[in-house]
């Protein structure tokens, strides 16, 4: 049975073939997109049934996050947020809380809603909105209540007493501590990593992951996605047990996505010993897939450390007080591993935040090219923190492409300006624009929980460049909205290899449309954030975000 | 009180931190060795080695890398921890591109352990190239110039000048006075000392108040005089001691293990050579 759906206007993605009002989808397979007038040669030989269900929407194809982390999100997502800036989610939306009183208010009142003995876990505090807080403060509202309130950053902890006991943290032991303040139950960069390791127990414990994974899945589908890429699968566990564990909750035949995953390249490593036996498991991983959950031949690769911590490595002059990057990988280590994968015909995707960084996956790539000329290679930039337009030209030539995390330069730009590398390089940040001008297939991903995963609001940063602050950052390296509009969608697909399956609204590609209750190309870019997600299509199955839900999508 | 005592060995890949710890573990004079490699996915210390004097060897094999190659080290140490009892001291093998200062930092913040000292190995015939190499040259410097004590390998490579010359250099590469300038001695010897008969509490306590000096810890289980049914753990660090009732029934290994700085053995013993009083 031919199912075709109507809509005020579908958006395809297509150069070739833009638009259509109509669209025939049979096995949840695209079959023809146009008008009902053009579709009848189908339809008069086949039986069909019309849906019009979207006939005053904007259809478009399905959206796609191809580098997002399925469990480092389930650790965050069953906490309580409290924030200084409003997150709206499909179960709740979180209003802004900017005072301490508020912060207090807020602390008291999910006190007192909770079961008695219940563990309570907050995320989001901020000293700069919500003043000191401490542990005698936090023993008084909670009293035997554990508690954990984690700091906006993740590097920052409070514990009250209640939780130190059931942890099991003794003050002889951490007392003269570095970076740790018994008294206020306080753990901090390096302390933190002490209080993780006993934290893990509740934050890794199956029922934690299972729930933050459930939230994980309703707010991909919140976001209009219907393909997520897992861009670093054996992360936090056991390569298999960590895909199985996702799987379960996001891999069923109820979820309204499918997910291609990247396994972990130093994760292998370590489970099979060297990466000549690495890259022999990495082949077989695809045996695991079902339908919707699948590898293929991508590894991921390391170069430099994370953005948010300023641990990206740099090029001269570095970072104003001096300090060091880091690199995940030994940098000859990552030659060596990256000439087995690519030899072995693997699309190698590489963690890069810093112009070093980049730098170091530029002359790996150069090098193997030499060795051993490959077209169509996938080497792909992940998240394309800081680069010089220099570096831009060579991506190009090298034929290597970008999947890029254009958040940073919204929430970053006006901090790093101040305390870090400058104005210069900050504003420059998540150069997409020069990637548009030298036409390399580049996306975007939320690297979800690092950013918000919404893929609009990361069009509109890339199309406007505009800051936390409301500034607009280099404006030369500003996008289009179509290729914008392109890197959440089509261009995404091709970074994930799945440019044949999905990603456009085409004969033959699998049908999965985002819909909406505007046009991007008539609100333009001021208008993205506060168009509205109501359905989305997978693979012809409809899935209706609920009324509840239905909020916009501005953060 | 009773932290397990750590050493970080640093350097880059090539410098011999590996050989460093095997030879280390093969002197090891009784003492049980755990070692923490900081390097992810690597193993190349043998494990053979490690299991004969005892100790284990925790790789760093989980943790979310995402942020920091740092991640694991947690989790490690936890294994460390739970282990205590059956370890004297830790090696921590520092990754290739280990920061330094972010390192000891990170160790510090440990509680149950005790940062002893930090040795950075140096390749004589590659350490100048590495320090304007296009990608590491910012974390080998800091290496050199964070360095409290260098161990210099492949020196046999190196004319009888050149020695002079590299020594003189590193010296002038160093911008930090000693994080420990009473860094402990990179040898130890372990003994065993079993008391003929159950000693008074008394007697024991005397003792432990006189031990020699170049005791750097002891720990094992005796039993007193007035509680011959009775096994108690002693443990002595930095000249203090606590002597607690154990169990009655007779632990796995009895009587106290004493670990001493050793003495010296001649460099010409040791191959690679080893030079740690440079940096001093």
């Amino acid at each position: 049975m031919i199912e075709v759906f109507t809509a005020k206007k579908i958006i395809t993605m297509n150069d070739a073939w833009p638009t259509g009002t109509a669209v025939a989808v049979r096995d949840g397979v695209i079959l023809e997109v146009g008008t009902i007038e053009t579709l009848q040669p189908w339809l008069s030989q086949h039986e069909h049934r019309f849906n019009d269900t979207f006939k005053d929407q904007i259809i478009m194809p399905g959206f796609i996050d191809p580098h997002l982390h399925p469990v480092m999100a389930a650790v965050l997502l069953p906490m309580q947020f409290i924030t200084a800036l409003e997150w709206k989610f499909p179960w709740e939306t979180v209003p802004a809380t900017t005072t301490p009183d508020g912060f207090k208010q807020k602390l008291q009142h999910y006190h007192e809603s909770l079961p008695v003995g219940e563990p309570f876990f907050s995320w989001g505090y901020h000293k700069h909105w919500h003043g000191e807080i401490g542990r005698p403060m936090l023993d008084k509202i909670f009293g035997d209540r554990p508690t954990v309130i984690w700091q906006r950053s993740f590097h920052e902890v409070y514990l009250n007493t209640a939780m130190l006991n059931q942890l099991g943290i003794e003050e002889d032991k951490v007392r003269d501590r570095h970076q740790i303040d018994y008294n206020n139950g306080h753990f901090y960069e390096n302390g933190l990593s002490y209080a993780i390791g006993k934290l893990n127990a509740i934050i890794m414990s199956p029922e934690w992951i299972n729930h933050g994974l459930t939230r994980l899945k309703q707010l991909a589908h919140f976001g209009g996605h219907t393909t997520l890429g897992d861009m670093a699968v054996g992360l936090f566990d056991d390569l298999i047990k960590e895909w199985e564990t996702g799987r379960a909750i996001m891999g069923g035949s109820d979820a309204p996505f499918r997910v291609l995953g990247v396994a972990h390249i130093n994760r292998i490593r370590a489970e099979q010993g060297d990466h000549i036996k690495g890259v022999a498991f990495a082949k077989t991983l695809p045996e695991l897939n079902t339908a919707n959950y699948r590898f293929t031949n991508k590894i991921k690769m390391f170069t430099d450390g994370a953005f948010f911590s300023q641990l990206a490595m740099l090029q001269a002059p570095g970072y104003i007080d001096d300090h060091l990057g880091e690199w995940l990988m030994v940098p000859e280590d990552f030659e060596a591993a990256a000439r087995v994968y690519w030899n072995e015909g693997f699309e190698i995707h590489v963690h890069c935040t810093g112009d070093l960084g980049l730098e170091l996956a530029l002359d790996t790539l150069e090098k193997l090219q030499w060795e051993r000329p490959r077209f169509n290679h996938g080497f792909t930039i992940e998240h394309f923190g800081f680069s010089t337009p220099e570096q831009v030209q060579r991506i190009k030539t090298l034929g290597a492409n970008v999947s890029a995390n254009v958040y940073y330069l919204h929430e970053l730009s006006a901090a790093y300006s101040n305390v870090g590398i400058g104005i210069e390089r900050a504003h420059q940040m998540a150069r997409v624009g020069a990637c548009e001008q030298a036409d390399i297939l580049t996306a975007f991903h939320s690297d979800f929980p690092m950013a918000p995963a919404m893929p609009l609001h990361s069009a509109w940063v890339a199309i406007t460049r505009e800051n936390c602050d409301g500034d607009v950052v280099a404006p030369e390296l500003c996008m289009s909205l179509d290729r914008a509009l392109r890197a959440i969608t089509i261009d995404a697909a091709a970074i994930l290899g799945l440019q044949n399956e999905t990603g456009s609204i085409r004969a033959g590609k699998k049908a999965d449309f985002a819909v909406l209750d505007q046009d991007p190309y008539e609100v333009g870019a001021g208008g993205l954030r506060d168009i509205t997600i109501l359905a989305t299509v997978f693979e012809g199955r409809v899935f209706p975000i609920s009324a509840l839900d239905n909020v916009q999508t501005n953060v | 009180m009773f932290d397990l005592p750590i050493s970080i060995v640093a350097g880059y890949l090539g410098s011999g931190k590996t050989t460093y710890i095997n030879r280390r573990l093969n002197n090891s004079g009784g003492v049980r060795f755990g070692v923490l490699v900081n390097d992810f996915g690597s193993l190349n210390v043998d494990a053979e080695l490690i299991e004969a004097s005892d100790g284990v060897t925790v790789a760093l094999e989980n943790g979310c890398v995402c942020c920091s190659m740092e991640g694991g080290l947690e989790q490690a140490a936890d294994q460390l921890r739970a282990i205590a009892q059956n370890i004297d001291w830790v090696l921590l093998e520092a990754s290739g591109v280990a920061d330094p200062t972010r390192l000891k930092d990170r160790v510090l913040s440990w509680p149950e352990f005790e940062l002893k000292e930090t040795l950075t190995l140096v390749d004589a015939t590659r350490i100048k190239q590495l320090t304007q190499d296009k990608f590491i040259a910012g974390h080998i410097r800091k290496q050199l110039e964070e360095a409290e004590n260098f161990i210099i390998t492949k020196q046999d490579l190196m004319s009888s000048d050149q020695l002079p010359e590299l020594q003189t250099w590193l010296q002038q590469q160093r911008v930090r006075p000693s994080f420990s300038p009473e860094a402990r001695p990179p040898r130890f010897l372990a003994e065993k000392i079993e008391f003929d008969e159950p000693q008074s509490k008394q007697t024991l306590e005397t003792w432990l108040n006189n031990l020699d000096e170049s005791t750097l810890r002891l720990k094992g289980f005796v039993q007193l005089q007035d509680q011959p049914n009775k096994w108690h753990l002693v443990q002595w660090v930095d000249q203090q001691w606590t002597i607690t009732p154990h169990t009655s029934s007779k632990p796995n290994q009895t009587g106290l293990v004493r670990i001493s700085a050793a003495p010296r053995p001649h460099p010409s013993q040791i191959n690679p050579k080893i030079t740690p009083e440079l940096a001093r």
